[in-house]
């Protein structure tokens, strides 16, 4: 008897941290979303920010933020999935990987602020590639780099292994048993990935403070400067215009919510195909 | 009986390992051989070798020879060898894509991209493996929804995509239900007509039924596996010769 009750009261402190945790997100949410949504109209999706205040508008910083993932995504990439299949498929074991791994898992995690100075010496001064989608994209792509690579090269290693011996049976050869069947097999496990890379370039401050800059302009070439949606917010809040800056916040909230929800598509839609072969 | 196939003291080594040692059988061509013996007595090794995937795997060492019609495996580019020794495994792979892209797999890997020609493939191959009418109007359909049995045939077709001579099937109908069995027992029977089988088997029902011929492995205590008795299967089954064949096939040990 005392250990069923026990067990019930272990149930409803967990319910009870859980619901916490899913009340707090709703709140976070609506609170957001409650703020941004007055005086909120389209308009200010598609208008440039005006006068010295830089309100009533964030189409330049909507197009700094795609043109950075864009850019960051047709970079990181072709690098990341590379370098997991290189790591999943090729590597093989040796102190060459053992490194190759351990300095992945350093590099995610260095605070992006690190990025952002690091990308400043580097690629803005050093390469003089100004503040520009450029620099703030090669500092991104520093950023989400083990994160790619690290959900592709798990993404290669889940392909059954039958896929493989059934490919190399036929006389395939490892590149044509790479590409052509155990890739397309991984392909939406990746793709998750690109996502989950793209979500947080598309929140991330710091690293492209620095970079990519403040211009509240439209990029329109990889060396013009730009002003992307959190660095505006960041500057916004700090200089005390809080009403708009909760507009900008229910923006980028908003499209995350919807980076996020797509990612999940993608692995649920994922999961479900592999339950189905393995019966 | 024709030899399709010539093992002259083969032994093989994975690492240091002592897999297989002296096997010195000779398979008959258009017949169905069926390997037996208990677990770990170098069945899948000894059917591996004849694909020479072994050596995929791990490193593997080899002695001896092994003569397909009178050319040695060793001399030939293991990737024509595959294309033309097809692998039939227990657990068939249903690749991603349709039916039709999990049969013109092979062909297309060796450069046919003609799309009539990869339909006749398909269409023959879908036949052979005695499948083609219950798939035909879902060629293009998702290959993942099809039931054990039918990926199963699925995996013979796409063997036979690339008319291979001979076939190996390494257990290929311990995953699968009775009637599923059933119907890749009578499709090894007339795929003998066009090919060499050989079949490692853990059912000796199955191997009494489908064989012509029977070779028994065993693996003794210092290690590699070796033949102990190989014959008709009819003889095999019912006089063997030796008493450690006996033994096994009526159940009292392995």
């Amino acid at each position: 008897m005392r250990r069923r009750v026990y067990d019930r009261i272990v149930q409803i402190i967990l319910i009870a941290i859980a619901s916490m945790m899913a009340l707090f997100l709703i709140y976070l949410v609506g609170y957001i979303i409650g703020s941004g949504i007055r005086g909120f109209s389209f308009g200010f999706l598609t208008r440039a920010p005006s006068g010295i205040t830089q309100t009533g508008g964030v189409w330049p910083m909507i197009a700094s933020s795609m043109y950075l993932i864009g850019l960051t995504l047709l970079i990181a990439v072709p690098l990341g999935v590379g370098g997991g299949i290189y790591l999943a498929e090729y590597a093989g074991q040796g102190r060459i990987v053992e490194t190759i791994r351990f300095a992945v898992d350093i590099l995610s995690s260095v605070p992006s602020i690190v990025f952002g100075l690091f990308g400043l010496a580097l690629f803005v001064q050093f390469f003089g590639l100004k503040y520009s989608m450029l620099s703030g994209a090669l500092t991104l792509t520093l950023m989400v780099l083990p994160l790619l690579l690290k959900i592709s090269e798990e993404s290669f290693r889940a392909v059954p292994v039958t896929y493989r011996e059934a490919s190399l049976a036929l006389g395939a050869t490892k590149d044509q048993t790479i590409f052509r069947i155990i890739l397309p097999t991984a392909l939406p496990a990746v793709f998750t990935g690109v996502l989950l890379s793209a979500g947080r370039a598309f929140g991330e401050t710091a690293a492209v403070l620095y970079t990519a800059g403040l211009s509240p302009t439209t990029p329109v070439f990889p060396l013009d400067g730009g002003r992307t949606l959190s660095t505006h917010l960041y500057l916004l809040a700090t200089t005390g215009k809080i009403e708009e800056s909760f507009k900008v916040a229910m923006v980028l909230l908003v499209v995350i919510l919807v980076f996020n929800v797509l990612s999940n598509v993608v692995i649920s839609r994922f999961r479900r195909r592999f339950i189905k072969e393995a019966r | 009986m024709n030899p399709k196939i010539e093992v002259n003291d083969l032994n093989l080594w994975f690492g240091r390992v002592h897999i297989l040692q002296d096997i010195d059988i000779i398979i008959p061509a258009n017949q169905v051989t069926a390997v037996i013996g208990p677990s770990g007595s170098g069945k899948s090794s000894l059917l591996r070798c004849f694909d020479r995937t072994n050596e995929l795997i791990t490193r593997t060492k080899t002695t001896g020879h092994i003569v397909i019609d009178g050319r040695d495996l060793a001399f030939e580019d293991p990737l024509d060898l595959r294309s033309r020794v097809g692998m039939i495994f227990q657990q068939p792979a249903s690749l991603p894509g349709s039916i039709y892209e999990n049969v013109a797999v092979g062909p297309r890997l060796f450069g046919i991209r003609d799309r009539r020609k990869l339909d006749v493939i398909v269409e023959e191959s879908l036949t052979r493996a005695a499948l083609f009418n219950e798939l035909k109007d879902r060629l293009k359909k998702s290959a993942g929804a099809l039931s054990g049995g039918q990926k199963q045939r699925m995996a013979i077709a796409r063997a036979l995509a690339l008319n291979p001579e001979v076939l190996l099937f390494d257990e290929a109908t311990s995953a699968l239900d009775p009637i599923s069995t059933q119907r890749v027992e009578d499709l090894i029977d007339k795929l003998k007509s066009t090919t060499t089988i050989i079949m490692v088997s853990h059912n000796m029902q199955q191997a009494a039924r489908v064989s012509d011929h029977t070779l028994f492995m065993n693996v003794e205590e210092d290690g590699a596996a070796r033949v102990v008795e190989f014959g008709p299967t009819d003889k095999i089954f019912t006089n063997p010769e030796d008493e450690k064949t006996e033994r096994y096939i009526t159940g009292r040990f392995g």
